[in-house]
């Protein structure tokens, strides 16, 4: 039997690609027999942009090194900043701080489900999950503003406090979303069609998570339990009672593209929970350090701070000379690992199953490329 | 910080380490090094039983006085020890000149795309085996030329 060699080249703009890159697929007859990624299209110099701009000045730039959860770039970088010039946070900004982040990771999670659903022809989920998906981003729009680039961090706190109405309309949207959860299993975990198109797809092993250094959804999928949030916490995340799903194999294979997606499906779940003690709890008190302001000089140091994003590990490292400009900011972004590992997900796959490989790894090319 | 953690690191390194000081406010330690030991004593920090820091989490480069730092973030998933390894290398006066630095890839494979994001950004070739590690694409536009991240390039302005 002969088979057919050939060549398929995507992007750097393609439907099935998250963002502009672009994908040399090698094929021995239907199946990919190896693959080589392009990325830099989205580079925009972020780090070099931010060393341009006063401290305060960078965060809106941090913003969009990942568009989809703008917050956990403020974060990490207000983190390493309040590091070295040892600001206290007060309590009631930490629990703003970690309600916004998770409600950032559920808004990234359903638009995962989005990217997911479309590759597999599941138009339902992709209008559920869109639906849902803009609650949340009304949330944002009443608290800070903006949907999407929210710019609301500061150094020693936030930018504003929230309300009770907010706070009554985020406990409905994490009421809502616990309903949601169950809906979305019932329909789809174990639909014939969706298990079909990703059961025991394109499984990462162990091995591929550590030696490339996957961290996030997709090192949890595979077994790998860590969490910077329970490893490195901070905020006030050790006060709260979460748990870390982890992937279970219960379509057959552990980490392949169907844990992927109930990885994150759980983990809307404990990020509603995690919303409801912070509210329950919410303290009293300033929502930013009273002592700092736009004039204030960060003090000649460095620090490297790490967050847990909806993608994984996100650092940041901090370099301050004692001036007005920042020396150097650098970012350990989670995406790089996912971008790397491709090749070796996509070897053997079908061409019809390339796009839904692509979309379980939850790429972001801006964060890859900032 | 794990004593044992750190009289095994003492143990191991002893008379390789120029420098031992603290990282910042973390409390994790942060060792400088001479650039040319740094690929075998990264397989020392690797490979022993009682160490093993097999993750790399972070590589960055931070222009400084002259000098590139190179700052490597190091974290066992055994043992949950962390670790910061330094070495630096002197940025030549011709900013258009780009240096040689030793690789840590064949140590750890993820230090692949961070140097070869730092090789194009700063340019530091990085090497192993003497051979110039070659990223598989370039992350900057063609026809650029110059290095953007170092401090010494032009077309940048300080925004007031």
């Amino acid at each position: 039997m002969s088979y057919e060699y050939s060549m398929l080249e995507l992007g750097p703009y393609h439907s099935s690609l998250p963002g502009p890159m672009r994908l040399r697929l090698n094929f021995d007859g239907e199946t990919v027999s190896s693959c080589q990624v392009e990325t830099g299209f989205l580079h925009r110099g972020l780090e070099k942009v931010c060393e341009l701009h006063y401290w305060p000045g960078a965060i809106v730039y941090i913003d969009h090194l990942d568009p989809e959860a703008a917050i956990f770039g403020e974060l990490v970088f207000c983190l390493a900043i309040e590091n070295i010039a040892e600001l206290i946070i007060p309590a009631r900004a930490r629990a703003i701080r970690i309600i916004l982040s998770e409600l950032a990771r559920i808004s990234s999670h359903l638009f995962y489900f989005v990217r997911v659903a479309k590759t597999v022809g599941s138009e339902t989920l992709v209008h559920y999950a869109l639906r849902d998906r803009e609650k949340i981003l009304d949330l944002f729009e009443l608290l800070t503003g903006a949907r999407f680039s929210i710019n609301f961090l500061r150094f020693g706190g936030v930018n504003a406090d929230v309300t009770e109405g907010f706070i009554e309309k985020v406990f409905e949207v994490c009421d809502l979303m616990q309903l949601r959860t169950k809906e979305y299993n019932d329909l789809f975990t174990f639909n014939r069609s969706f298990l079909k198109r990703t059961a025991c797809l394109a499984p990462l092993s162990m091995d591929q998570v550590l030696n490339f250094g996957i961290t996030g959804p997709n090192a949890r999928a595979s077994g790998f339990d860590f969490d910077v949030r329970k490893r490195f916490s901070y905020l006030a995340y050790d006060q709260v009672d979460f748990l870390v799903p982890l992937g279970l194999g219960q379509a057959g294979m552990i980490g392949d593209v169907h844990d992927r997606f109930t990885v994150r499906l759980r983990e809307i779940a404990q990020s509603s929970e995690i919303i409801k003690q912070i509210l329950d709890n919410l303290p009293d008190g300033d929502y930013i350090n009273p002592s700092v302001n736009l004039n204030s000089v960060i003090p000649p140091g460095e620090s490297y701070s790490r967050v847990e994003s909806s993608r994984g590990l996100l650092g940041c490292h901090v370099v301050s000379e004692g001036l007005a400009f920042l020396n150097r900011v650098q970012f350990r972004v989670p995406s790089m690992a996912n971008f790397e590992i491709i090749p070796h997900l996509l070897k053997k796959i079908h061409i019809e199953d390339v796009p839904i490989v692509l979309a379980s790894l939850d790429l972001s090319v801006a964060e890859r490329d900032r | 910080m794990d004593k044992n953690f750190l009289i095994q690191l003492d143990k191991l390194l002893s008379g390789m380490v120029l420098e031992t000081r603290e990282f910042g406010r973390s409390g994790v330690r942060s060792i400088w090094l001479e650039s040319y030991q740094l690929t075998k004593i990264a397989l020392i920090l690797k490979n022993d039983s009682k160490l093993a820091l097999d993750w790399l989490e972070n590589l960055s480069v931070v222009e400084f006085e002259k000098s590139f730092v190179f700052s490597y973030f190091l974290f066992s998933r055994n043992f949950f020890h962390s670790l910061v390894l330094r070495a630096s290398a002197v940025i030549p006066s011709d900013s258009s000149l780009s240096i040689s630095f030793p690789s840590v890839s064949k140590v750890w494979e993820m230090a692949f795309p961070m140097e070869c994001e730092i090789s194009e950004l700063y340019g530091i070739d990085f090497l192993i085996d003497g051979v110039v590690l070659t990223p598989d694409f370039s992350l900057l536009p063609s026809g650029l030329t110059g290095f953007p991240m170092r401090k010494s390039y032009s077309s940048c302005v300080r925004v007031p």
